[in-house]
């Protein structure tokens, strides 16, 4: 399905016109990493930060950091109505992220406190031992597929914690979010029951706690009153929903994408070891180098970028795994720089829109990545096994076989979140 | 043009110019001052420009409104004077204000 990398000598238009985000073209290492490197300095080198592909009946394509920077800021000038291209098969409005203001703000102020650093951390010990009881489940084996039974699982329990979900449903949770981001395109009719059954889910969920209430993010959600309305049924789906999604796909692909590099990158993973200080601006490199995510937009007022201008209406992406290669803004843009600073990528967004969840997923990278290299500081890619690029609007590693000296489990109760997790992991 | 002294993570003063009105947020970071991230661009919803005011001119400075105070509680290590710099305007009575940036702000 991937188109092989292009020659060096690519030119920049042709690049632009073939340029596709949901299917990067993946490289002998299993990333798009090579293609996005070859994309940036050809914008580089021609002086063309803007284009337009020929794919999806047509868009713009921004691939400089600037020029990305200036249309995420412009929130009058483009709107986020064009956040997700093509749009995702569900019924409801994504709240938040479809929003433009003053809707989006109203409906942010409802939900911003319970992601700030503080309310995060409340989940810091769950998330551990959620963490320690996955490793449990694999360390005796020497072998696992830490994409599947690490990355996955733990962005999902997260979520519904914070959402007040029963935990046991995490597994559901990221069969619903698949089918949403990445089924729907290629077989929408195997697609669409579950993106009903999770409705129904949401349905049943926003109807008890009208009656019980909670102290979730879902329940404080439900019974917010904005400008003296609360918010309608509809509404809260597109909360839901928003949440669900928000919560999973970036953290997982992330996290993911973190475990592999460090399999293969001896001299980061014990430099990381060595220099646990680091981990918060390595984070925010593992952001930049493997932004999961690329945002788009719909021009709302005409704009002129780079000598192209935008029509009302012209849908535009912005590839920000590209943009947070510019050299314009990162000083030697493909060095792996543990502690670089000023490092203003956009894999979060930036200026109103900027990422609700972006304290959750810095924490959740932090303590998934710190916890297990201090019980497999050595490891290696699983060479045997399949490795797995999953593309789309949000990409990253998805499948991470590696293989490691056996130890010992820690040998506590497991929770019913990582239980079902186990279950679903073991499955053919 | 009054100033503002920005003390890092790391310890490092930055002696910054401001223009009356604008925020400590924007001269913070049309100096590049470390550690004063300011992703939302100051509509006072990220809190990445968290910092801490020196004692002794707290009181001269408006009080934080509820948006702020709510969100200030959840920053990491919230104190007693702290402060989102985006939240903040600059006037020639601030004059040399010390403000020293929060060790994180995630």
């Amino acid at each position: 399905m991937n188109a092989p990398t292009p020659p060096p000598t690519a030119d920049v238009n042709a690049l632009y016109a073939a340029y596709d985000h949901l299917d990067p073209p993946i490289g002998p290492d299993g990333t798009p990493c090579a293609y996005f490197e070859e994309f940036r300095d050809a914008q580089i080198a021609t002086k063309q930060p803007v284009g337009r592909s020929e794919k999806h009946g047509g868009f713009w394509v921004v691939t400089g950091f600037p020029e990305c920077e200036q249309i995420i800021k412009d929130v009058d000038g483009f709107s986020s109505a064009g956040v997700i291209f093509p749009k995702y098969a569900v019924t409801e409005p994504l709240m938040l992220a479809e929003q433009d203001e003053p809707d989006h703000m109203r409906a942010r102020r409802l939900v911003n406190v319970s992601f700030m650093p503080r309310s995060v951390q409340q989940y810091g010990d769950e998330m551990m031992r959620s963490v320690h009881e996955l490793m449990d489940g694999f360390i005796e084996d020497g072998k696992a597929d830490v994409g599947r039974i690490l990355a996955d699982p733990i962005p999902a329990i997260v979520t519904a914690l914070i959402m007040g979900l029963p935990a046991e449903d995490g597994p559901m949770f990221d069969y619903w979010t698949t089918a949403i981001t990445h089924e729907f395109l290629n077989d929408p009719k195997a697609a669409q029951p579950k993106i009903e059954q999770m409705y129904a889910y949401f349905d049943k969920n926003i109807a008890r706690r009208k009656i019980e209430g909670g102290t979730d993010v879902l329940s404080s959600v439900i019974n917010a009153e904005v400008d003296g309305d609360r918010l309608t049924h509809r509404e809260l789906l597109g909360f839901s929903t928003v949440l669900l999604i928000g919560g999973i796909e970036n953290s997982a692909k992330l996290i993911g994408s973190a475990l592999w590099r460090l399999g293969w990158d001896v001299e980061l993973r014990r430099r990381l070891i060595r220099h646990p200080e680091r981990m918060a601006t390595t984070v925010d490199e593992l952001l930049r180098y493997y932004s999961p995510g690329t945002i788009g937009r719909i021009v709302r007022r005409e704009t002129t970028i780079a000598g192209h201008t935008m029509k009302p209406g012209d849908q535009v992406m912005l590839a920000l795994p590209i943009a947070n290669r510019d050299p314009r803004e990162f000083p030697n843009p493909d060095a792996f720089i543990t502690d670089r600073t000023n490092n203003r990528h956009l894999a979060l967004g930036t200026g109103l829109h900027v990422c609700l969840g972006g304290h959750l997923i810095r924490m959740e990278a932090r303590l998934v990545i710190s916890e297990f290299l201090k019980r497999i500081p050595e490891y290696e890619i699983d060479s045997n096994a399949p490795l797995k690029w999953t593309t789309g609007q949000v990409g990253g590693m998805s499948r991470v076989p590696i293989r490691f000296k056996p130890g010992k489990p820690r040998g506590t109760e497991r929770g019913k979140g990582v239980d079902a997790w186990l279950r679903h992991a073991t499955r053919p | 043009m009054p100033k503002v002294i920005f003390i890092d993570p790391e310890g490092i003063e930055h002696r910054v110019d401001a223009t009356v009105g604008q925020s400590l947020m924007r001269a913070a970071v049309d100096s590049q001052v470390p550690g004063i991230e300011a992703m939302c661009g100051g509509n006072c919803i990220c809190a990445t420009c968290h910092a801490y005011i020196e004692d002794e001119r707290l009181a001269t400075l408006a009080p934080p409104d509820a948006t702020e105070r709510d969100m200030l509680e959840c920053t990491s290590e919230p104190r007693a004077n702290s402060r989102l710099c985006c939240q903040v305007p600059m006037t020639e009575a601030l004059d040399g204000l010390i403000v020293r940036v929060a060790a994180s702000q995630h």
